[in-house]
């Protein structure tokens, strides 16, 4: 069933269309708010309060001006930004984001994957030192795998913005990676990337 | 073709967003330009390098079972306060305005029904219907009045003694002059 489907639904006060809803976007919603706020906690509070907003809102959501999905992470955006200015929160380096975790893997980890956590823990410093408007869309960007337009809509900005937005924020990042970006093509060429993430269909 | 230009449109053109126009200019420009190459080189492995580490830090991140089944509780709560749809988003006023019109519109029929001959009887009707009773009871106990279509004839003035000297004796206390003195 497509998300106008289950909307129509809940608008007509069924509360399994919601739970549907909620079941087919909590796994994101709680990653991207993740990678915006870097607090699990936060992530939590934000999943729920969005779907809070969606049941008091849902009559106010118009289709014909976007998706259900980009209207969803609208609400979580916004939230998430909520919440940074709320708490100021600093930047969390890679290690301290989760220790515990991380360190139980790293001892088993052979070389290459080793490698492969000091480049993401790189790459995650270079993004985390991007302004909080150029780092929300670099996120939407490569891990929503949203287009401009679909950016856009979430961040309700014209398109031309989001497109110099990420354009400086790539000119950014190449400086801050620039002089070991060698190594990152050899790692690179070897990493097998996981298959592009589908779409969901709804919408 | 300006090589600022194509370097801009590099991600969108690696995310098959441009149009067929600006797709085909970029092609071109690529096959003729080896710096651009070397650039969309490096936008490639940069974006390659920005999905992975996002979705390798994301995928360490997972809602666990208990803080789903607590947000879903806590949802189900929010449907039972608010009713999960726009029927019940509705201001209140709304409902009541409709629910008063209702009223109003069903009385508006019955009354008429309550009066007419061989309808229902108006003891064991409603107090609307009492009340009107009622009043038609005391409207018999009313005297009649009867319009009279002939004019009416002007009768005469009776006399009046306008002079100044009649209106000083009315007005003014005896033994007293315009002036306000006495005499």
């Amino acid at each position: 069933m497509s998300d106008v489907d289950l909307v129509k639904r809940c608008r007509l006060g069924d509360s399994e269309a919601l739970a549907e809803l909620f079941v087919r976007y909590q796994d994101r919603l709680f990653k991207l708010a993740y990678l915006v706020t870097r607090s699990h906690q936060d992530a939590q509070d934000i999943l729920q309060e969005t779907f809070i907003r969606v049941i008091r809102a849902i009559h106010t959501y118009d289709e014909t001006k976007g998706t259900f999905e980009t209207w969803l992470y609208a609400i979580a955006v916004n939230l998430a930004r909520d919440h940074l200015r709320r708490q100021k929160r600093p930047f969390l380096p890679w290690h301290l984001l989760d220790e515990n975790k991380h360190m139980a893997g790293r001892a088993a980890q052979p070389e290459s994957l080793s490698l492969e956590r000091e480049w993401q823990q790189t790459i995650w410093e270079a993004v985390n030192s991007l302004e909080e408007k150029q780092r929300i869309t670099v996120i939407l960007r490569y891990y929503l795998d949203l287009s401009c337009a679909e950016i856009a809509k979430v961040l309700s900005c014209p398109e031309g913005t989001i497109h110099s937005r990420l354009y400086y924020a790539r000119l950014i990042l190449e400086q801050k990676l620039g002089e070991e970006s060698v190594q990152l093509a050899w790692f690179m060429a070897q990493a097998s990337f996981p298959k592009a993430r589908g779409k969901l269909s709804g919408g | 073709m300006d090589c600022t230009w194509v370097r801009k449109q590099l991600s969108r053109y690696l995310a098959l967003e441009l149009d067929a126009g600006q797709r085909l200019a970029v092609a071109r420009h690529l096959q003729s330009c080896a710096a651009c190459r070397a650039e969309e080189e490096k936008v490639l492995r940069l974006e390659r390098g920005l999905r992975r580490t996002l979705y390798a830090l994301a995928e360490r991140e997972a809602l666990r079972p208990e803080e789903r089944t607590a947000i879903l509780s806590r949802l189900k709560m929010e449907i039972g306060r608010w009713g999960c749809a726009s029927r019940s988003f509705r201001p209140a006023w709304l409902w009541l305005g409709a629910a008063a019109a209702f009223v109003f519109l069903l009385f508006s029929l019955v009354s008429p029904l309550m009066n007419a001959p061989g309808g229902v009887p108006v003891t064991q009707a409603t107090p609307v219907a009492r009340i009107a009773t009622h009043l038609e009871a005391r409207r018999s106990t009313l005297p009649t009045v009867t319009l009279s279509t002939t004019p009416v004839q002007p009768t005469a003035w009776p006399a009046m003694d306008l002079t100044l000297s009649r209106a000083r004796e009315t007005v003014l206390p005896k033994g007293t002059t315009e002036t306000g003195e006495r005499n």
